[in-house]
């Protein structure tokens, strides 16, 4: 559900409730009982709007485009890190530690 | 008095709470105020973008303050819906706490934000952008003692931290309106407790058990009818009540109604601009 939610609102600007359902029910058959509960008392009392005001499309995109190439860029980052971190006392380790460790060691 | 505002209305009062939309300009066109909507805004992100983008989350709110300050150099923005003021207070709180996320943000709205904006919700429009003494003086048709259990549920206070509410447990600032156009705020126990929220698309039996319990606290205490602030709990509180009593034929039902539509009939706009039939459980005769 938060990802129909997220994609909606990425594709329209704005989260479009109507579309929100109908694909919940497309996937998730069985959620058609629970809509029915209370989605035909509302449509009668024109709490739903089936049509849709779109937001600013263009920003949203870019503003979504940016922010998953920052995050994406972080995470490869993070990823690195360890590693390098790794690689870096790896040696630094054996070369400070070796003759402590092989003072232990005999 | 004359103020102006800059307006985001966010999803919900494009879509299921037109009334809210409706009767909150009504309401502050009555009062003197006038509500400029963001050009062009764009979605909050809710729970969502903060479950699945993090620096999108805070970027979205952040982009439309960034409007307000350098396009309509305004200070003030009114953000009614209380999960989009929860992130509107969340984005300022975060760029203004954290150089290296306002950079992040900075680099995906692209352009700063100063910080020269004031997020206010819905309460704080009537208690602090108008004034209790203002309200009270434009009321026109008080309500005659009617008991009101102002209901906050968990955003317009929580966290405090970002909200900077005054006593996040047991806010008080939506009972002084209440009280300034004629209503008997009641002591209760459940002002800042969950609807169930967004749970109502999955889980509707947990939602069912909440409402329930907040509803039979604010009828034991007395109230006539609950005021809200937030889309979600409006549509939750009035809306499970079907389901609640199709469950147990004992339950008796409780009017759930937005704090503008209290404000707005009280300071003379028409029931119908309030939209006062949109609701499932009757408003309209506790509101006469």
């Amino acid at each position: 559900m938060l990802k129909l939610n997220y994609d909606s609102f990425v594709r329209w600007g704005r989260m479009w409730e109507v579309e929100l359902i109908a694909r919940d029910v497309l996937k998730r058959p069985t959620s058609v009982k629970s809509w029915l509960s209370l989605g035909p008392k509302m449509m009668l009392k024109g709490k739903i709007n089936p049509t849709l005001k779109k937001g600013d499309t263009l920003a949203m995109k870019r503003m979504v485009r940016t922010s998953e190439s920052i995050t994406s860029a972080k995470m490869k980052r993070q990823a690195a890190a360890p590693a390098a971190a790794a690689d870096a006392t790896g040696p630094a380790a054996s070369t400070a530690d070796g003759p402590a460790d092989s003072g232990g060691e005999s | 008095m004359s103020k102006t505002l800059a307006y985001y209305p966010g999803c919900s009062l494009h879509g299921t709470s037109g009334e809210f939309d409706a009767s909150f300009r009504a309401s502050a066109r009555a009062l003197g105020l006038t509500l400029q909507e963001i050009p062009g805004w764009d979605c909050c992100g809710n729970t969502a973008a903060h479950s699945i983008n993090r620096l999108l989350s805070t970027a979205l709110p952040v982009n439309e303050l960034a409007k307000v300050e350098q396009d309509m150099k305004l200070d003030a923005v009114a953000v009614p819906c209380a999960a989009c003021y929860s992130r509107f207070k969340t984005g300022a709180h975060e760029v203004g706490e954290d150089a290296g996320t306002a950079a992040d943000v900075r680099a995906v709205v692209g352009r700063p934000y100063n910080g020269g904006v004031t997020v206010q919700n819905l309460v704080d429009v009537y208690h602090d952008a108008v004034g209790l003494d203002e309200l009270a003086a434009r009321v026109t048709r008080p309500f005659g003692g009617l008991k009101i259990a102002c209901y906050y549920g968990c955003l317009l206070t929580r966290p405090p931290k970002v909200t900077l509410a005054e006593d996040p447990e047991y806010p008080t600032h939506m009972d002084d309106v209440v009280k300034a156009i004629g209503c008997e705020p009641i002591d209760w126990n459940y002002k800042t407790d969950c609807c169930g929220a967004s749970l109502a698309l999955t889980e509707q039996g947990i939602v069912d058990d909440l409402v329930a319990r907040i509803l039979n606290d604010a009828k034991a205490c007395g109230a006539d009818a609950v005021a809200v602030a937030c889309p979600l709990c409006q549509v939750n509180l009035d809306g499970r009540q079907s389901e609640i009593l199709r469950k147990n034929s004992s339950w008796q039902t409780i009017p759930v109604i937005f704090l503008s539509q209290l404000v707005g009939r009280a300071v003379g706009v028409s029931d119908k601009e309030l939209g006062l039939k949109k609701h499932l459980v009757d408003v309209i005769a506790v509101m006469s």
